[in-house]
């Protein structure tokens, strides 16, 4: 099965259990939970079952492309579904199925993994997935998100599209994975890989970013006054990139990090907070 | 009686700490509830794994027992009057619906008997059971649906038998049902069930080995099996046989193998990558070298062997990759590259580069070698250990983010080895950090030591000087950790060391003076708690050792430890009483020196001379730190001290007899002081005698 299969297939699988089919962000995010379709739509408190590809961008784990399950940019296929429903690991186990994953002839595990995202003020209990051994999975019922507790529990399903497209097509390299019939991951994407590695750890100008990294944390503050909630979460997620980007540069030392996620944690839970209040406006 | 109840419970895969909870917690509490409902003579047998929790109940009765209690009514004098029941009592036997036979008066008290029915068995239990699994203690708790249940996991079912009659049982959104589900990996199949019994057959037939020990055997044997024959012995790990056996609820092992050429790299790089995150056990030779095959467990009775053993080599195959890549881009850099990169990463915003950083701790330690007097140790190119013991933060090993940057410290070691720097010196990489915790592995090597106490020294002035100091609820520089560790380290090690002196010229180097005063405040707390948290001396012991100056943890354990044994001394209380006269008289007065000796009285002047002669005598003895000789000096005073307060007025009307006598005060207090500041012991007995007055 073709790399753009697996995402097609999921697609045509989760559409048939009813969710929307969605589409990435349009801002660099470092995974799916940062789309206004899952950071901002969970905290409505009201069913909402939506799939879509992110694109994940995250500069620190860039291997030029030379370690099977290291890149800075990949992607990943999320599942949001709320109310989580009961059965909801059958669900995800039959969509296995439909990317051609044969469960009996392969060791399937739910390893405790309780996640969070820091930056987004969000936590979750659940797992990874480990199909013979690999993490092709994480799971998580959300708790918390934006800094608040949720009131109906949605359960997240993000897929490692490429780890599950390589272990379906038994490659052991990146490169040779089969993107369509004619085309590898190699042909696509080595070469972009390659130079945004070679930007994020060595060419990237850190006084760009961190005066970049400084106004947008002004803007969201401004934007929120302005009650544009949308605009202002655009800043929140360009916020959390561009400390992406200095922490790749590696300009950002182990004590200082905690405190640059403090302060976009504080943005997030700032912006989720007048989303909030907003839609209880609207239900009133 | 031969009576015996099923229950399972099933959930999501449930994390291992929650299952050893209820390991350890729920025999008993089921027990204890079992028996305040006069159940006796059951058995218990518990069968747990990540998706079920199993329980045959065996040998109980259908019904409780019936009881009798003895119940208390009303007053004595109420129920009666003049030897008749009141109208009150006659209504108290009416509600009781009981007459005057069936009481007994006791102890001014009507009493009366009821009888309790016996209460079918199954019925309590269904009743009870859940409460009793969800007042365990676990870790973490979770919400699922719209129920106002939390749990570590979701649960999914239950089911329960009595004999052969389904129980009812709702938890949450969930009813009893009469069915269970086999092993995820064979298809996680609904099976029907028709009791306890019947729940055992399908088990086995649906690849789910309920019992732990038998799990534990399966993994046991499953090893043995592979490496009987083979020149390889597993390292044996008790806690990851336990974590794994809770992983799965029908274990096959495997052996895989990874390439040799992975073995140069350092072993804990391996290991981190195999067990830590991989769950793998590891093999090794006669040697008790590390061998390129490893153990694995899963939990899949039909999966293929290669395709399983191939999956998880790949896997492990690009994890040590991943470590390779690093290493070799790691060990390839020079000390001029790391020097580079260290003055390119922020230690902290506001107070420069992590080389910054480096360079105050060496200025530290040459401080500390001077004061310590390790001479050593100053022939040692310091400024190169200092950045031996950092640079491996900046290593790609190390950045990583994942399994291996716990090894920081270590992978400095094993750098610092393979450029050739010998190994005290490779070794401050990772002592430098120790102990982690009070009490913990002090370093080894003086060097190791030194480094260790300027890198907490620093670490803490940085935390005040860059405005993250600790507050109640945030740390978010560790402060609270490095100054117990710092004590611990002096204290443990025996190492004398003034603090107050180190931390004033810590903070010189951060330009960070007007923070010195909260600093030393905040390390004279934190030696407080230590103290009372680990050698349980009184807060108000070591506060008073921590008045004059004198921060020197060894030091001042030394002194708490004189002083403990004299507490219930007479003439050490009576002492402290004196100086605590001395103290509240001097309260509000500022301080004057002696000038005038005019004594005009034997009081004054014996007082002065003895005070004198035992301050000659203490400073000599002090530098000895003879404390059992100062003590005795000290208490020596005691008599010309009462005498003085019994027999001079100290608040003379004279002004100057009143300055000579207050200066007189000072100066003795100051001698006292030079030990400890004792007027802030406090002895509970006298504290309480007074209360009651």
């Amino acid at each position: 099965m073709n790399f753009q299969d697996i995402f097609l297939n999921l697609s045509q699988y989760w559409a048939s259990k009813g969710a929307l089919i969605y589409q990435p962000y349009n801002s660099e995010v470092g995974a799916g939970t940062f789309n206004p379709a899952t950071f901002l739509k969970v905290l409505d408190n009201r069913e909402w079952n939506v799939a879509y590809l992110e694109i994940s961008k995250r500069p620190k784990d860039g291997r030029y492309g030379e370690n099977p399950n290291r890149f800075q940019q990949f992607y990943q296929y999320q599942v949001i579904l709320q109310p989580a429903p009961n059965d909801v690991i059958d669900l995800y186990v039959k969509s296995l199925e439909h990317i051609g994953i044969e469960l009996k002839k392969h060791d399937i595990r739910f390893v405790e993994d309780d996640w969070e995202s820091p930056t987004l003020g969000a936590k979750g209990l659940g797992w990874e997935v480990w199909l013979d051994g690999m993490e092709i999975t994480q799971f998580t019922y959300f708790q918390q998100v934006g800094s608040f507790q949720l009131k109906v529990i949605p359960v997240e399903i993000t897929y490692g599209l490429e780890r599950i497209s390589m272990f379906v097509q038994k490659k052991n390299s990146i490169l040779e994975m089969k993107w369509n019939d004619t085309l590898t991951w190699k042909d696509v994407m080595l070469e972009q890989e390659k130079e945004f590695c070679i930007f994020n750890f060595k060419k990237s100008d850190p006084d760009f970013i961190m005066e970049q990294f400084l106004k947008s944390e002004k803007e969201v503050e401004r934007l929120l006054f302005e009650d544009l909630i949308y605009p202002a979460y655009d800043y929140v997620i360009k916020c959390s990139h561009f400390f992406n980007l200095l922490d790749a540069r590696g300009v950002i030392s182990q004590k200082e990090r905690a405190n640059y996620i403090m302060r976009i944690r504080n943005l997030a839970k700032k912006v989720a907070k007048k989303y909030i209040e907003r839609r209880e406006k609207d239900e009133k | 009686m031969k009576n015996k109840i099923f229950f399972e419970i099933g959930f999501e895969e449930l994390p291992v700490s929650a299952l050893k909870t209820i390991e350890r917690d729920f025999p008993l509490k089921l027990k204890d509830f079992l028996i305040s409902k006069n159940i006796k003579d059951f058995e218990i047998k518990i069968f747990l794994t990540p998706r079920r929790l199993a329980l045959f109940l065996e040998n109980i009765p259908k019904e409780t027992e019936k009881k009798v209690n003895l119940l208390k009514g009303p007053q004595e004098k109420i129920f009666y009057k003049d030897g008749q029941i009141t109208q009150l009592g006659l209504g108290f036997l009416k509600s009781r619906n009981i007459e005057e036979k069936d009481i007994l008066v006791k102890d001014g008290y009507i009493w009366y008997k009821k009888e309790e029915e016996g209460v079918e068995v199954w019925k309590i239990f269904s009743e009870n059971i859940f409460n009793i699994i969800n007042s365990l203690d676990f870790e973490k708790r979770m919400r699922w649906d719209n129920s106002k249940i939390t749990f570590p996991r979701p649960i999914r079912w239950v089911t329960s038998f009595f004999n052969n009659q389904q129980i009812e049982i709702n938890i949450g959104n969930i009813q009893s049902g009469n069915y269970t589900f086999g092993n995820r990996n064979t298809g996680n199949l609904k099976i029907p069930i028709f009791n306890g019994d019947d729940w055992l057959e399908k088990m086995s037939e649906n690849y789910v080995e309920p019992s732990f020990e038998k799990r534990k055997d399966m993994v046991i044997k499953g090893i043995e099996d592979i490496v009987k024959g083979t020149d390889l012995f597993l390292t044996k790990d008790d806690e990851l046989l336990e974590e794994v056996t809770y992983l799965v609820e029908y274990p096959v092992v495997f052996k895989g193998e990874f390439e040799k050429e992975f073995l140069k790299l350092p072993k804990e790089i391996i290991i981190a990558a195999l067990k830590q995150h991989q769950r793998y056990f590891t093999l090794q030779n006669e040697k008790g070298e590390l061998s390129n095959f490893f153990i694995f467990i899963s939990n899949s009775p039909f999966a293929q062997n290669d395709d399983i053993v191939n999956n998880n080599q790949r896997i492990i195959r690009s994890r040590l990759e991943d470590a390779q890549f690093y290493f070799e881009n790691d060990i390839s850099r020079s000390m001029e590259d790391y020097e580079k990169r260290l003055k390119d990463t922020l230690f902290c915003e506001g107070l420069g580069s992590f080389y910054e950083k480096i360079e105050r701790n060496v200025k530290i330690v040459e401080y500390l070698l001077d004061t310590l007097k390790l001479d050593d140790l100053k022939s040692i190119d310091l400024r190169m250990v200092g950045l031996v013991s950092k640079f491996d933060i900046t290593t790609d090993m190390i950045k990583d983010g994942k399994e291996f940057t716990k090894l920081q410290g270590i992978i400095g070691y094993h750098y610092a080895k393979i450029k050739g720097f010998e190994d005290d010196i490779a070794k401050v990489s990772y002592e430098h950090y120790l102990p982690l915790t009070a009490l913990d592995k002090n370093p080894t090597t003086k060097l190791g030591k030194v480094f260790s106490i300027a890198e907490k020294v620093d670490n803490i002035v940085a935390a005040f000087v860059s405005g993250n100091k600790p507050t109640g609820s945030k740390d978010i520089m560790y402060v609270r950790r490095d100054a117990l560790s710092l004590i611990s380290l002096l204290v443990t090690d025996q190492i004398s060391l003034s603090l107050f002196d180190t931390f004033k010229f810590s903070t010189s180097l951060l330009k960070g003076e007007q923070f010195f005063d909260e600093i030393i405040n905040y390390i004279k707390k934190r030696v407080e708690i230590f103290f009372k948290d680990y050698y349980n001396i009184d807060y108000d012991v070591s506060r008073s050792f921590l008045q004059n100056g004198n921060v020197d943890p060894y030091d001042i354990k030394k002194r708490c430890e004189k002083v403990i044994s004299l507490k219930n001394d007479e003439n050490f209380r009576i002492m402290v009483e004196g100086q605590k006269r001395v103290t509240n008289i001097l309260k509000g007065v500022e301080k004057i020196e002696m000038t005038d000796f005019d004594f005009d009285n034997d009081f004054e002047r014996k007082l002065f001379e003895d005070g004198k002669s035992v301050s000659e005598k203490n400073k000599k003895l002090f530098d000895r730190k003879d404390y059992d000789c100062i003590l005795k000096n000290l208490l020596s005073l005691r008599e010309s001290i009462d005498r003085f307060f019994d027999n001079v007025l100290v608040n003379d009307p004279d002004e100057k007899k009143r300055r000579r006598r207050l200066a007189l005060l000072f100066f003795i207090r100051n001698i006292f002081l030079e030990f400890s500041d004792l007027s802030l012991i406090v002895f509970e007995q006298i504290e309480n005698k007074k209360d009651e007055v």
